[in-house]
């Protein structure tokens, strides 16, 4: 029952996370790969925070307080940047941040990491954990549900197409793109408090390259501006490799089979479907 | 001498891409309620004219006015939202939303509606009636559920056309209505683009290829000739024009 209940937390933490993906890479066409960043900013920022004694409720608003200022640095970016060298500014950003939690060890533990950290008293098992998990995530679904159908929704649809275009009927594209950015950003972040919740371990390979691979993937797959794509998708991702548990494979091996099935997931995806989810061309 | 003022005044205007002079110190005045149409050879600056007052192509000299205010700072959702309309060269509509989507993102921002509109059954009456409306108007009520990538080229343009009837506007910048419309459907948007002019008061440049479409449409025609303004005219001055025989006709002295 342990295994189930896991399993259902992880899907409602990606899910969570691959909402934002969904809305920046596969709705609008902004590939914005910074994901990872607040989703581990967001779980450090609430630790390290804890670790002073501060309670819950102050370590949240200063975790979400962090989020909310390295979104402004993306939206900042993504202002000033041509589309591809955004892309690979937050790209870059995946790396510099894991080098600064790899360097500041006297907040971060650097490489060892912090161990320890207990949940909060009304998700203390992780029966309840996972539950509460899934109550965010239906409602995170909810919540793109109503995005799509609002006319930040639609501007963002169409802004895939053709940004002239939305801006010539008096809607800025820039300021859509920021927002979307922003609610990525700020996904991300809540995945990243409730995966530390389940984990109660905290390393620099909490989130980082892997996390990206995983949520592009969902973002991909689920191409279409639909709900139940994008949960489809997340149940697929996040269940299939969990197929090779079963196999009688040493447990090396298991992490990169994943990445490998990720990889080729992609590669599959992008083939087949490349024209529908990138309507311009785009060259990184 | 004409005493109405300039809705939208050009002055000395120069654009270059990399060492290239695409407009090269072109000054024009449009007034309100006119109909120009904007001709010249291909690669002249027609489209990148349109792009400029429009606000998509950065300037390198000269000035822009729209009813008096210089519009050079302003960002392209700005001009828009001060009543310069747009249809474009290429595809006007958002092929993978529907054709009702594509009449009520335009319709939303047009009519002021407020963000959460849809989850209030008023609001949601009142767009139904105005997407009706519209997609009749043009003949394009049977496809509003579809998606408008499945549209004719000419169906795209006439329902661009409907669009761009819901702009509260003043100047509408229209790139080349007919191309990829087949002749039969060219009569109907003729009707649309007279409609926008006398019936909804817009003013409108057309940048056209079509001249026996443009000129019986237009009050006054500007010919541009390698990024500068040769001449402009009516359209029965501007046919006796030698060297524009030349480009169109291909004739010779």
């Amino acid at each position: 029952m342990g295994y189930l209940f896991t399993q259902l937390a992880r899907f409602s933490e990606t899910a969570i996370m691959s909402m934002g993906a969904h809305l920046t890479i596969a709705v609008s066409g902004i590939f914005f790969l910074g994901i990872p960043v607040t989703f581990s900013l967001a779980a450090y920022a609430m630790v390290i925070a804890q670790n002073f004694g501060v309670s819950l409720a102050v370590a949240l608003i200063i975790s979400f307080s962090a989020v909310l200022i390295a979104s402004l640095i993306f939206v900042s970016a993504y202002l000033k940047l041509s589309a591809d060298s955004f892309t690979v500014f937050t790209l870059a950003s995946i790396l510099a941040f894991d080098a600064a939690v790899k360097s500041w060890d006297s907040l971060t533990g650097g490489v060892l990491g912090i161990a320890g950290i207990t949940r909060p008293a009304f998700v203390g098992t992780l029966v309840k954990l996972a539950l509460f998990q899934f109550c965010l995530a239906i409602i995170a679904f909810m919540l793109e549900q109503v995005i799509l159908k609002t006319h930040f929704g639609r501007a963002l649809q169409a802004m895939k197409e053709n940004e002239h275009l939305v801006e010539s009927l008096g809607v800025s594209s820039r300021r859509i793109g920021s927002a979307a950015i922003i609610i990525s950003s700020f996904m991300a972040a809540i995945a990243g408090i409730i995966a530390i919740w389940r984990l109660q371990f905290l390393d620099p390979s909490f989130g980082g390259l892997m996390i990206l691979i995983e949520v592009v993937t969902i973002a991909i797959v689920a191409a279409k501006p639909k709900v139940r794509w994008l949960a489809f998708s997340t149940l697929v991702i996040v269940l299939l490799p969990e197929g090779l548990r079963f196999l009688n494979l040493p447990s090396t091996m298991v992490g990169h089979l994943r990445s490998l099935f990720y990889a080729l997931i992609l590669l599959v995806m992008i083939k087949n479907i490349s024209e529908k989810l990138l309507a311009k061309k785009r060259f990184i | 001498m004409d005493k109405k003022e300039d809705l939208i005044a050009i002055e000395n205007l120069s654009v270059k891409f990399g060492k290239q002079m695409v407009l090269d110190n072109v000054s024009l005045g449009i007034k309100t309620g006119e109909v120009v149409g904007l001709i010249g050879p291909n690669g002249c600056g027609k489209t990148t004219l349109l792009n400029a007052i429009s606000g998509f192509v950065p300037i390198e000299a000269g000035t822009i006015s729209f009813s008096g205010r210089d519009i050079m700072a302003l960002a392209p959702d700005q001009r828009a939202v001060l009543g310069i309309g747009r249809s474009f060269q290429h595809a006007g509509v958002f092929k993978e939303l529907s054709v009702a989507d594509n009449i009520i993102i335009g319709a939303e921002k047009a009519e002021k509606f407020p963000w959460w509109w849809m989850f209030v059954r008023l609001y949601r009456k009142k767009m139904d009636k105005i997407v009706n409306d519209t997609l009749e108007n043009v003949g394009l009520s049977a496809h509003k559920n579809s998606l408008a990538g499945v549209l004719s080229g000419g169906q795209i343009r006439l329902l661009e056309l409907a669009r761009l009837q819901l702009f509260k506007g003043r100047l509408l910048l229209i790139d080349e209505p007919t191309a990829g419309v087949a002749p039969a459907l060219r009569q109907q948007l003729a009707k649309t683009i007279k409609k926008l002019n006398q019936e909804y008061g817009f003013t409108i440049i057309i940048v056209e290829h079509d001249l026996k479409f443009l000129f019986n449409l237009v009050d006054r025609v500007v010919v541009l000739v390698d990024g500068q303004k040769h001449i402009e005219g009516s359209p029965e001055e501007i046919q006796k024009d030698k060297r524009l025989q030349e480009i169109y006709f291909g004739n010779s002295d």
